[in-house]
C-alpha cells in the first residue's frame, strides 16, 4: 500500500511505477550507506506488469471506497464501451491476460452501476481511461426526414447487397443506377420484389422510386431495394407500419 | 395402484406448498417480473401507488433494519444488508396457512396491501393502447398516412415470400433442379402457356376429375385452375409403407399410410416427372421439357396418361393391405 | 456352370452314389452320360444358375467377410416407341407462327381496321382486329415474328398507339399526295417496346391503303451464309447476289401483294437484260412469280420489277427491313480472295440501304423503314455513334481510339433519316391494352387504375413487351 494515498489513480506512466524517483544521498544520507539500495515505488514491480496490476488495485480501491453509493439496474445504467483487451494492452504497453482484464471490466461494470446522480468525480475520471475512444452508443441515428426536395431516403441490405433509395410523391416510374428498372432487373420477379412495398400498400403509382444498389447478384440488389424502399416509405406514411410488417418478411418489420 | 398413492398423497402435499410457491418465473406476468427487479426508485418512474386510503398500520416509521440501512447510506458506512434474507411478509405471502397463525396485525396489512382485482394501474395491452388513442386527437390519428390505408388483413398473395398460388409454388420449386429458380418459374410459366393454348381436352369418365370440376372445355382459360386439378386428380390418397420383419419371419409388411395435401400433390408431381421423363421430345429448344410436362398434364385430364395406372397400383395395394392399418397405427 | 458341392448334404463330388439319393428314381439319372464326361457332379441334378440379384449395390466381396459397396450401373431408362420426328421436323414447330388460339374468347365488339378508321385520333389506346385478308398478306411477307404474343388470342389485333397514328396519318397523307417526299425511318428503343410490332402495324395501313410492300424480316437471314451467293459481273466494286434468297423474296413479294395483278408489264426488258423471253402486258405478279420459279433469273427480274413499280402512276412503296444492325458488319460469307464480304456488297441489302439512305428516292414516294433490335443484334459501334447522332444523343460521343466503318456512316451521312424512339406506352393505351386482355380472357384480375399503375411500373414504364410478359404470361 505504499505510496497509494499520494498517487493519482489514472496514471499509466510507466517509469513511476519502475522505479521511486531518484533519491539524494547528500541530502538524506541514509544511515548505513552499506545498506542502501533502490526500492520500487510500487509492489507491482515485481510483477512484470506493474501499471495494469496497479491500475486494477487502484480500482478495488475505488470500490472499497464507493461501494455503498446507491445503484441502479444494470438495465438502466448508462451504455459504456469499455476497451477491447487489445486496445487495453496498447495502452498500458504491458501483455495483460484476456481473464485478467476481464477482472477490470466486472469491476467497472460495478461502478458504472453507482447512481449517476451520486457519481464522484474521483471515479469518473478514473473510469474514463478505460473508454473507448470512440463511443458508439453516442452516435445517433440521422432521423428520417423528408428533405426540401420532398425526397424520403431509407438504406437496404439483403445478402452481399445495399441499396439507397429514395422515394418523391410522383406516378410510379422507377429508376435503378440511372437504368429503368426493366434493365436494371431481367425477372419479372425481381421487379417486384423491388417494388414490394409499394405493391402491396397499393401505393405502386403514387411514388417515384430512385435506386442506387451495389455488391451482390440481382436478387439480392432486388430485396435490398424492397427494403430500402419499405423504410423510405415509413418516412412518408407511418401508419403503413402494420400493412409493410405483413407484407414483408424482413425483421426490420417485426418489431413494434 | 397409482391413482391410490396419488389421492393419498394429495392433501399432504396441499397443506405443506401452497400453489403459489411453485410458480416458476415464466408463468408471472412480464411487468411483475421487470418491478421486481427494480432496485433503486428512479425519479422517471414512481412506483404504482394504490388509490385505497391508507390503514393505520401503513405509514409508519420504516423498520428497524431498513432504518439502519438509510443511516449507513447517510454517513457512507455500509448499513445492514436488506435483501439477504426474504422477509417475513413474502413468506406470508406465498402460504396461506401460515397467514392463518400470523399475528393480527399482519394479517390486516396484507389484506390491505393486495386487494385482488382492484389493481389502480393496468398491465394488460388493450387497456393501455386504448389509453394511448383516448390520450391523443382525432387530428393526430389521421396523420401518418397520405394515401388511403390498405385493408388489414392484407391478402394472402401480398406477402413478398408467397406471393404465387400455393400450388404453382410448390410445382415450381418440384421442377427445380441445381437451385436454379429462375430457370423453374419460366418453365412453370411456359408449362401454363401451353395449358392455355393447348385444345381444350376431352373428359374421361373411366378417370373422373376431382369432384367439383368445372366442365374440361373451361380449363385452358384458368391455366393455374387447370394444373391444380390434374395434380389433385391424380394424387394418390395414401402410401404404402413397408416395415420390416413387421409381418414375421423377416418378411416386410405393407401399411398404408395416409398423405396430406401437400404430400400427395408432391407425390403425383414426382410421377408425373417420371412419366416426363420417358417421354420422346417431339420439340426443341428450351420449351421441350415445359411442352412435355404440359402434354402430360393434358393426358392427365384426359385419362391418357400412365400415372393414373401408378395411382391405382398403390390404391389396390392399399386397400388388399388395410388390415394391417392397425399396426401402423399401434406403432404410433 | 454346374455346382460343384451338393446342395442338399454339401458333400462334394458325386461319382460316389449319394447318400441321400438312392436307389435313383428320378427320371433325369437315367442319362447320366447326356453331360460332359469330365464333370464332377450331375449337371442335370444340379440347380439352375442363380439369377443376378436386382440391385447390384451389395455385393459378398469374400465368403463370410462384411458387404462392400459396388458402384451401380446406370439403369437404362425406358423411353417411348412413338415415331421420332423426321428431319426438319423439330425446327418447323419451333419456327411455326400460330396466330390463333381457339381457347381465347372472341371480342365482343371488336371492330376491324380499316383505310378510314386508322387515322381516327379518337382510337387511340383501343386495340382493332387486323382483317383476315390483310393476316394472310402479313404472313406472307413474314411480318409475324415467333416470340410475339400472336398464339396467345383470338385473332390477331393491334394496338392503336400514338406512334401508330403518327405513321396513320404520314401514310394517308402520301396517298393523298399530300407529301410527296420520302420518309425514311429508322425505330430504336428498348428491348420489347414494339420495334418489330411498329413495322408490322406500317405494313397493315399500307396494305389496306393498296401499297406495294417489299419486308425483309430478318437483315441476319442475308450475312448468315445459310443461302447461295455469286458475284455480280461487271460491277466494282464486286457485288454479289443472293439468288435463291431473291427469288424466294419475289415469292413473297408476289403473294403479299394482289395489287400487283392489276399492275402491267409496261414494256418487255432487252433480251441483254433478261436471258429469257418475257410476254408482253404480264402483269407484275406474274413477272414476279417467274422470278420465285427461276433462281437464276431471280435478281434481274427483281431489278425489272423494282424498274416498274417507279414508273409513274404506280402506288407507294413501302420497304422494310428488320434487325438493322445485321446489315451494317462482314458478313460470314467469303470472297474469291478469302476475305469476308461486307453487307453492303449484297445486292439486297446494297439495294435497300441505298433508299434508306436517300441516295435513289422512291419517285411514287413512300416509306422506307428498318428497325433495330435489342435482343439479336452484333455490337456495331458505327451504326450507334450514327443513330445516336441522328437522335441528338449528346452522350455518346465519336471514340478517337476506335475504328469506324465509313460505309456504314455513309448510310447515314446524307442526312434525312428520321431516328424514331420508341418508348413505352402511356397509361390510357396500357389500360386499353389491358382491358383489350381481360376481354379476351388471358387476364382474371379486375382492370383498375391500381392495376394498370402497378403493370405499368413493372414493366420500366410501360414497354409493351415487358407489360405481355407481366400480366400475361405470368411473369417469366
Amino acid at each position: 500500500m505504499r505510496g497509494s494515498q499520494n498517487r493519482s489513480f489514472t496514471s499509466t506512466n510507466s517509469s513511476r511505477a519502475i522505479a521511486a524517483p531518484p533519491i539524494d544521498l547528500t541530502q538524506d544520507p541514509p544511515s548505513n550507506p552499506q545498506n542502501a539500495r533502490v526500492i520500487p515505488a510500487s509492489p507491482s514491480y515485481f510483477t512484470g506488469r506493474p501499471d495494469s496490476t496497479d491500475n486494477y488495485l487502484d480500482l478495488l480501491a475505488l470500490l472499497r471506497r464507493y461501494q455503498t453509493l446507491p445503484t441502479v439496474a444494470p438495465a438502466q445504467a448508462p451504455r459504456v464501451a469499455w476497451r477491447t483487451v487489445t486496445q487495453y494492452r496498447l495502452l498500458v504497453g504491458e501483455p495483460v491476460r484476456a481473464s485478467k482484464y476481464h477482472k477490470v471490466i466486472e469491476v467497472l461494470q460495478r461502478l458504472n452501476r453507482i447512481h449517476p446522480a451520486v457519481m464522484p468525480s474521483p471515479l469518473k475520471q478514473a473510469m474514463e481511461i478505460y473508454k473507448r475512444d470512440i463511443d458508439p452508443y453516442a452516435v445517433s441515428k440521422r432521423p428520417n426526414i423528408i428533405d426540401a426536395d420532398g425526397r424520403a431516403y431509407g438504406v437496404g441490405r439483403r445478402k452481399s447487397s445495399s441499396a439507397k433509395v429514395y422515394l418523391v410523391q410522383g406516378e410510379g416510374e422507377v429508376l435503378v443506377n440511372g437504368k429503368s428498372i426493366n434493365n436494371a432487373f431481367g425477372r419479372i420477379h425481381d421487379r417486384e420484389s423491388a417494388l414490394w412495398a409499394l405493391k402491396a400498400t397499393g401505393r405502386m403509382d403514387k411514388y417515384n422510386v430512385w435506386a442506387l444498389v451495389s455488391g451482390g447478384g440481382s436478387t439480392g440488389q432486388a430485396e435490398a431495394i424492397t427494403l430500402g424502399a419499405a423504410k423510405a416509405l415509413m418516412v412518408f406514411e407511418p401508419a403503413l407500419k402494420p400493412a409493410l410488417r405483413r407484407g414483408q418478411f424482413s425483421s426490420e418489420f417485426q418489431s413494434q | 395402484m397409482r391413482s391410490q398413492i396419488k389421492v393419498l398423497h394429495a392433501g399432504r402435499t396441499i397443506a405443506l406448498r401452497s400453489k403459489v410457491s411453485t410458480v416458476s418465473a415464466h408463468q408471472i406476468p412480464l411487468s411483475f417480473r421487470l418491478q421486481q427487479r427494480r432496485n433503486i426508485t428512479t425519479d422517471e418512474k414512481p412506483l404504482p401507488e394504490s388509490e385505497q386510503p391508507k390503514g393505520p398500520n401503513q405509514d409508519q416509521l420504516p423498520h428497524v433494519s431498513e432504518e439502519a440501512a438509510t443511516a449507513g447510506k447517510i454517513t457512507g458506512e455500509g448499513g445492514p444488508e436488506l435483501d439477504q434474507s426474504s422477509p417475513v411478509q413474502e413468506v406470508l405471502k406465498r402460504s396461506e396457512k401460515s397467514q392463518e397463525k400470523a399475528p393480527k396485525i399482519m394479517q390486516d396489512e396484507f389484506k390491505a396491501s393486495s386487494p385482488k382485482g382492484s389493481r389502480s394501474y393496468s398491465t394488460s395491452t388493450p387497456l393501455r393502447a386504448q389509453a394511448m388513442i383516448n390520450s391523443e386527437s382525432a387530428e393526430v390519428q389521421n396523420q401518418g398516412h397520405i394515401f388511403g390505408l390498405p385493408e388489414l388483413p392484407l391478402p394472402s398473395t401480398s406477402h413478398l415470400k408467397h406471393r404465387y398460388d400455393p400450388v404453382v409454388h410448390q410445382v415450381t420449386n418440384l421442377l427445380m433442379q441445381d437451385g436454379k429458380l429462375s430457370k423453374a418459374q419460366r418453365n412453370m410459366a411456359m408449362i401454363l402457356e401451353r395449358l392455355r393454348t393447348a385444345a381444350p381436352p376431352s373428359s374421361d369418365p373411366r378417370h373422373p376429375l376431382i369432384p367439383g370440376a368445372p366442365p374440361t372445355n373451361h380449363l385452358p382459360l384458368n391455366p393455374i385452375l387447370y394444373l391444380t386439378l390434374a395434380i389433385d386428380s391424380v394424387a394418390p390418397l395414401l402410401r404404402i409403407r413397408s416395415q420390416k420383419g413387421a409381418a414375421g419371419g423377416g418378411v416386410a409388411l405393407q401399411i398404408p399410410i395416409p398423405l396430406g395435401l401437400r404430400q400427395r400433390r408432391r407425390t403425383a408431381v414426382m410421377w408425373i416427372l417420371d412419366a416426363v421423363a420417358k417421354k420422346r421430345t417431339k420439340g426443341s429448344g428450351r420449351t421441350m421439357f415445359a411442352h412435355k410436362v404440359a402434354d402430360e398434364l393434358i393426358a392427365i385430364v384426359e385419362g391418357r396418361s400412365a400415372v393414373w395406372d401408378r395411382r391405382g397400383g398403390v390404391h389396390r395395394l392399399g386397400v388388399a393391405a388395410r388390415a394391417n392399418l392397425a399396426f401402423g397405427n399401434r406403432r404410433r | 456352370m454346374s455346382l460343384q458341392t451338393c446342395w442338399r448334404c454339401l458333400a462334394r463330388g458325386s461319382n460316389q452314389p449319394h447318400p441321400t439319393r438312392w436307389p435313383p428314381q428320378q427320371p433325369w439319372n437315367l442319362y447320366p452320360s447326356l453331360t460332359a464326361a469330365f464333370t464332377t457332379s450331375s449337371s442335370l441334378s444340379a440347380l439352375p444358375p442363380k439369377k443376378k440379384s436386382k440391385s447390384p449395390m451389395l455385393e459378398t466381396n469374400v465368403k463370410g467377410a462384411k458387404k462392400t459397396f459396388v458402384k451401380k450401373t446406370k439403369k437404362r431408362q425406358k423411353t417411348d416407341s412413338s415415331k421420332r420426328p423426321e428431319v426438319g421436323e423439330r425446327r418447323a414447330l419451333r419456327k411455326r407462327i400460330v396466330l390463333s388460339n381457339t381457347n381465347a374468347l372472341e371480342v365482343e365488339g371488336l371492330k376491324d381496321i380499316n383505310a378510314q378508321l386508322m387515322i381516327d385520333e379518337s382510337l387511340r389506346g383501343q386495340v382493332l382486329g387486323i382483317p383476315g385478308p390483310v393476316v394472310d398478306q402479313l404472313r406472307a411477307v413474314e411480318a409475324f415474328k415467333v416470340k410475339q404474343g400472336w398464339p396467345l388470342f383470338r385473332r390477331p389485333a393491334m394496338l392503336m398507339r400514338k406512334d401508330t397514328l403518327d405513321m396513320a396519318t404520314e401514310i394517308e397523307n402520301i396517298s393523298l399526295g399530300i407529301r410527296d417526299k420520302t420518309i425514311r425511318r429508322v425505330f430504336v428503343g428498348e428491348r420489347g417496346s414494339g420495334k418489330t410490332t411498329m413495322l408490322l402495324q406500317a405494313m397493315t395501313m399500307a396494305f389496306l391503303k393498296g401499297w406495294v410492300v417489299i419486308n425483309v424480316p430478318e437483315a441476319q437471314d442475308l450475312i448468315l451464309g445459310h443461302t447461295e451467293y455469286g458475284p455480280l459481273p461487271s460491277t466494282n466494286p464486286t457485288l454479289y447476289t443472293q439468288r435463291t434468297y431473291t427469288a424466294s423474296l419475289l415469292n413473297a413479294i408476289s403473294r403479299a401483294n394482289p395489287i400487283l395483278q392489276d399492275l402491267q408489264l409496261s414494256q418487255p426488258p432487252p433480251r441483254t437484260e433478261l436471258p429469257i423471253p418475257v410476254p408482253p402486258n404480264i402483269s407484275l405478279s406474274q413477272l414476279a412469280h417467274l422470278g420465285a420459279q427461276d433462281p437464276e433469273i431471280a435478281w434481274p427480274i427483281f431489278e425489272l420489277l423494282y424498274r416498274e413499280l417507279t414508273l409513274p402512276d404506280r402506288p407507294p412503296l413501302l420497304l422494310c427491313m428488320d434487325g438493322l444492325a445485321h446489315a451494317m458488319r462482314n458478313t460470314h460469307y467469303i470472297s474469291n480472295t478469302y476475305q469476308p464480304i461486307h453487307a453492303h456488297q449484297f445486292t439486297l441489302i446494297n439495294w435497300f440501304l441505298s433508299h434508306l439512305s436517300g441516295e435513289s428516292p422512291l419517285p411514287n414516294a413512300g416509306l422506307v423503314l428498318a428497325a433495330t433490335s435489342e435482343s439479336n443484334s452484333p455490337p456495331v459501334p458505327s451504326l450507334t455513334l450514327a443513330l445516336a447522332q441522328l437522335e441528338g444523343n449528346a452522350a455518346v460521343q465519336k471514340n478517337p481510339f476506335a475504328t469506324y466503318d465509313a460505309r456504314v456512316l455513309g448510310v447515314f451521312e446524307q442526312g434525312g433519316v428520321q431516328v424514331r424512339r420508341v418508348g413505352g406506352l402511356c397509361k390510357q393505351e396500357a389500360r386499353g391494352l389491358m382491358e383489350y386482355w381481360a376481354r379476351s380472357g388471358v387476364v382474371r384480375q379486375r382492370v383498375d387504375e391500381g392495376f394498370v399503375g402497378e403493370k405499368w411500373s413493372l414493366s420500366g414504364g410501360g414497354c409493351v413487351g415487358e407489360l405481355e410478359r407481366a400480366v400475361v404470361r405470368m411473369r417469366v
